[in-house]
């Protein structure tokens, strides 16, 4: 079965919970730890980059971290697309780039280029009627009439419930497989998105983790990412490694605490090591090399 | 002599450089915010985030382009890992002109035979001293910056013994490398016989590993120490995050405003807001 009809089998079961990830090696970790999909954070891709989400990395950088990702996991794979890239010109390209990357599913915004994340100062939305030429532009783009688009709005920190919840209709009534209300920060703003949309037969993803999954599924979601797990695991183990290097000159209280992988020996099983062994053995890789002096 | 490559020199001058291993431009800028005075580009964990084992498969171009966001990201020195140069002593002098366009400030050719592997892997094969001694020639001779620090490496220590190894070793700081790195250091004795051998006898040594202190390798000798979590430790995080949220039925950690801000400054945001600012353009005119 394509990924892209995976995805939507599974969201057929119930909400689907995808942590995020924004390499491969964290893809591989996601899928050997049991979850049925992953998603990939443009947050995170441009922190691995070295840059703040705030647009600087371009589509061909996330479309080839994709592309590691895609190969490396057997997972469907939800990405971010952010605003798709520019216009809706662009968005064609990045529907085709994405579908090409071996992506399920993403996620298209309606803020102005260049964007910022979701949860930070400053936002700003295009007008309603552009965005939904844009989706639509989007819809049309697809080769795999399975692949999930995504339709997401930040109308709600600059513009309120009220723009935010007219969007998320039009934006469905557009086409898009599913809504994304962006920037949830409290229970309460949970509630309406579930009461308003979810609830009322608008299939919804939602971004964070102040209910479960069960939970999250019980309010009538489809997807619950959770965008931010694998960038504040990194963030807190490495620092504390280098707290503790400053200190001591080495890190492995640090190891010890975030075990119970030893000596990086799981990492190099993961990433199939015993298979390229094998691989040597059945092409006699080895077979006639003596010591080099 | 002016740049990174200088200053990595110079801050080797004044003592041991202790390097954390990096795997992308978020860890070096960690790294960098906790006061790393230089940081390693690991090949491994370059490999690893790409989904691939460190047996060679990540190409030169790849790992150049992940030294360039490392390299971007952070002020400090980048000692990169350059594998065997990528084949023979004519791509490793077009591995010495990229990593230095990407910003290296210090680089290591080692005399595996192409495709390499891991230093700590089974079944690593040298190629014959002679041969790598031209590569680091090679590679000395490829240096558009002066300052770039060209370390020699010797995987020999497994396969062959100490006694090649250490004639490598001699044979590579005699060709003119401006360091020599022993990898593959499992036990203390091996450390011992690496500090007698050659630290001692004035080679300029890296060391690579946890086995000591960085205090203790500073008294050796060694003028470089890479270490650290690197993306094994970044990896044990996440499956242990992951597993927190397998056992809690779905629920992630609270959302940790501070960290989320501790992370979008590393980052680099309040700049941005800056420049914002700094450019807007008045609508009133």
């Amino acid at each position: 079965m394509r990924r892209t009809s995976r995805l939507r089998q599974l969201m057929e079961q119930g909400v689907v919970l995808a942590p995020g990830v924004y390499n491969a090696l964290f893809a591989k970790a996601v899928e050997h730890t049991g979850f049925d999909a992953v998603y990939v954070t443009g947050f995170g891709t441009a922190a691995r980059y070295g840059y703040p989400d705030v647009g600087l990395i371009t589509q061909t950088e996330m479309v080839q971290n994709l592309k590691h990702i895609c190969r490396a996991t057997g997972l469907p794979v939800v990405a971010d697309a952010d605003t798709g890239y520019g216009n809706i010109i662009n968005v064609r390209r990045t529907v085709r780039e994405y579908e090409r990357a071996g992506v399920a599913g993403f996620h298209i915004e309606d803020q102005v280029f260049p964007k910022k994340c979701g949860f930070m100062e400053g936002k700003e939305v295009i007008p309603l009627e552009e965005y939904v030429q844009k989706i639509r532009a989007a819809l049309e783009a697809r080769t795999d009439p399975d692949t999930v688009i995504i339709a997401r709005t930040d109308a709600l920190a600059p513009n309120g419930w009220e723009d935010a919840l007219a969007r998320a209709r039009a934006y469905r009534e557009a086409g898009a497989d599913l809504i994304f209300v962006d920037g949830i920060r409290t229970l309460e703003e949970l509630e309406t998105y579930s009461r308003e949309l979810a609830q009322k037969g608008v299939p919804c993803l939602y971004n964070g983790g102040l209910v479960t999954a069960e939970e999250a599924g019980a309010m009538g979601f489809k997807i619950q990412i959770l965008a931010g797990l694998s960038l504040h695991a990194v963030f807190k183990s490495a620092t504390a490694a280098m707290q503790e290097l400053n200190s001591s000159g080495t890190t492995r209280q640090t190891v010890a605490q975030f075990g119970p992988l030893g000596e990086g020996e799981a990492v190099n099983d993961i990433l199939g090591v015993p298979e390229i062994y094998e691989l040597e053995q059945r092409y006699d890789l080895n077979a006639n090399k003596e010591p080099a002096q | 002599m002016s740049g990174r490559g200088a200053q990595l020199r110079e801050a080797m001058a004044n003592g041991m450089v202790l390097a954390p291993f990096v795997y992308d431009g978020f860890t070096a800028l960690i790294a960098a915010g906790q006061g790393a005075q230089a940081v390693y580009m690991t090949g491994h964990g370059t490999s690893a985030q790409l989904g691939l084992p460190d047996v060679g498969l990540t190409s030169m171009a790849e790992m150049a382009a992940n030294l360039g966001y490392i390299s971007n990201a952070v002020d400090v020195p980048v000692i990169a890992d350059a594998d065997t140069g990528y084949g023979n002593a004519i791509n490793a002098q077009r591995t010495v002109r990229e990593y230095e366009t990407a910003g290296a400030a210090a680089m290591h050719l080692e005399d595996q035979v192409f495709p390499k592997r891991c230093g700590f892997f089974e079944g690593k094969q040298c190629v014959p001293m002679v041969e790598h001694i031209q590569k680091i020639k090679a590679a000395l001779d490829a240096r558009t910056d002066p300052g770039l620090v060209i370390i020699a490496r010797t995987d020999a220590v497994a396969p062959n013994g100490w006694d090649d190894a250490v004639r490598r070793a001699e044979a590579y700081y005699a060709a003119g490398a401006d360091m020599v790195f022993v990898d593959g250091i499992r036990t203390l004795h091996d450390m011992d016989t690496y500090t007698t051998r050659l630290v001692e006898q004035g080679l300029p040594c890296l060391y690579n590993g946890n086995l000591l202190p960085a205090a203790d390798l500073s008294s050796r000798g060694f003028k470089i120490m890479i270490t650290g979590g690197g993306h094994a430790l970044s990896y044990a995080a996440v499956c242990q995050a992951l597993h927190d949220l397998k056992d809690g039925g779905g629920i992630g950690e609270p959302r940790d405003t501070d960290r989320f801000n501790a992370i979008t400054n590393l980052l680099g945001l309040p700049e941005i807001y800056d420049l914002e600012k700094q450019y807007a353009v008045d609508q009133t005119d």
